[in-house]
């Protein structure tokens, strides 16, 4: 209840600092770039705008998570009870930003769908794939913020370098690739041949046991 | 005996606090060291103190002596390097030296959050305005904290050390920056939590503390900080201050601990 206010709090301050407005700016210049291809297959769109809005949207946590100066992040962390707590509502105010605005990326990506529509099962299909890659998100946009990547060149490199990494790294067989990056690039090679439904619970479940793991990991950092 | 050194003593500490001091180790930090990086030099390094519950910690040194660094690492937003510390209260006021004013947010929205965020709930709305009455924030409210003087923001942040009744307060320079109304009323808010059996500690260079009758005195310097004597920063205070007696009746039991506890503050007692 605490945590939660305060994340409603944070949100709304990094939102009236003009701290989202290029994110969003990008994340719909993305979309509309990314979706201009034409109709295709209702799933095939969805993951499509699902992990085009990864990248985006990781930096928009950023910019949520380092809109508190540093002293005052200390004063919240101390009036909710500490360190971790403190860090858990940023994480939920960007995961608050992050979960929304990815569902409606894949949502809105159904206005290009072709003649088949969209069939129940791919669309909660499609609907787990934005929650999941705005999970992905919020763990690459904490690892960017201020309180581990520091201020210089390295929150940019974590942020290129994600994505990046996502697409060459997403779709190898190697064993141990699933504990580096999250293979959203799986979603859409499904989609791609038509068994997106089937594929959704072990992508979806992979890419959010990942971010968990990162988030549990930034949270061991207990830096405000 | 003879009553605290210094111009005002905190007269009105109640008979629960001066149990609390004999009886409560309160905070205690032990063998703490801070460094800002692995590579860079120590700021502190095996600071052994205590703070008891209730009592007025005066922290002095000179600039760059740790101080601030001492204060974090007390009030819990700077974990040591080294060491630990225990006893810390469950409520925690910090006041920075400089309050960061770099949010759009209302200086209002931003008290009221920071009441909810400390559990306040329904009593959010009451504390914020019992404070800003305290510290004449009325017209501050309305304003974004970016567009807050220095002053102005000082004040803020005190406020929000003090919306839930803080078992330990620790104030970086509270008198900084301050307008007369504000300043007059930080001693209040030191003896009301001392008072309470809060456990209070204050950097200060203004020297405006020590009239505070502080019952414990921290000093900083070369990488240490230790428990220095506070009748120490008195003689002045003394020499030119009135004196009086003041009768304490205690349970013979005590007699031993308080009359330590008195002596160990440079003061005088005697027993009949």
């Amino acid at each position: 209840m605490r945590i939660g206010g305060l994340a409603r709090f944070r949100l709304r301050a990094a939102v009236s600092a003009g701290a989202l407005v290029a994110p969003v700016v990008a994340l719909v210049a993305v979309q509309l770039i990314g979706l201009s291809g034409g109709d295709g297959p209702a799933a095939l769109q969805m993951v499509t705008a699902a992990c085009l809005a990864f990248p985006v949207l990781a930096w928009a946590v950023r910019q949520v998570l380092d809109a508190e100066p540093d002293d005052q992040a200390l004063l919240s962390a101390l009036a909710v009870g500490g360190s971790v707590r403190g860090t858990t509502s940023g994480l939920l105010a960007a995961a608050g930003l992050a979960v929304p605005a990815a569902l409606a990326c894949v949502w809105a990506s159904l206005l290009r769908v072709d003649e088949q529509g969209v069939s129940a099962a791919d669309l909660l299909a499609g609907s787990g794939v934005a929650v999941a890659a705005a999970a992905a998100a919020t763990a690459v946009g904490a690892v960017a913020a201020r309180a581990v990547a520091g201020t210089g060149a390295m929150p940019v490199v974590v942020l290129v370098a994600a994505p990046v990494l996502v697409a060459v790294l997403g779709l190898a067989d190697a064993p141990g690739v699933g504990l580096l990056v999250p293979r959203l690039a799986e979603a859409v090679r499904a989609a791609y041949d038509g068994r997106l439904a089937e594929a959704a619970p072990a992508v979806i479940g992979q890419v959010l046991l990942w971010s968990c793991a990162v988030l549990a990991l930034r949270l061991a950092l207990r830096r405000p | 005996m003879p009553a605290a050194p210094g111009g005002a003593p905190r007269e009105h500490r109640s008979p629960l606090c001066v149990r609390a001091l004999q009886q409560d180790v309160g905070v205690e930090l032990s063998g703490v060291a801070v460094r800002y990086g692995r590579r860079s030099p120590w700021v502190l390094q095996d600071v052994t103190l205590s703070l008891p519950s209730g009592a007025l910690v005066e922290v002095t040194g000179r600039n760059g002596a740790g101080k601030s660094s001492l204060l974090r690492v007390l009030a819990g937003v700077l974990r040591p390097a080294a060491g630990r510390v225990s006893g810390r209260p469950r409520v925690v006021g910090w006041a920075p030296e400089r309050f960061p004013p770099a949010q759009r947010a209302l200086a209002g929205d931003y008290l009221l959050a920071m009441a909810r965020a400390r559990g306040l709930g329904d009593r959010a709305a009451l504390a914020v305005g019992r404070e800003a009455e305290r510290l004449g924030l009325g017209d501050l409210l309305g304003v974004p904290l970016a567009e807050l003087s220095k002053g102005s923001a000082q004040k803020i942040g005190l406020a929000q050390a003090l919306l839930a009744p803080p078992g330990l307060l620790v104030l970086d320079e509270p008198w900084s920056g301050l307008d007369a109304g504000a300043r007059d009323a930080v001693p209040d808010i030191v003896k009301e939590i001392t008072y309470q059996g809060g456990a209070v500690a204050v950097a200060d260079h203004q020297q405006q503390v020590a009239a505070l009758a502080p019952d414990l005195r921290w000093h900083a310097e070369d990488r240490r900080a230790v428990a220095a004597d506070v009748a120490a920063r008195a003689p002045a205070s003394e020499a030119v201050g009135p004196r009086s007696t003041v009768e304490v009746d205690v349970p013979a039991g005590q007699v031993d601990d308080v009359l330590r506890l008195l002596r160990g503050r440079g003061l005088s007692p005697r027993t009949r």
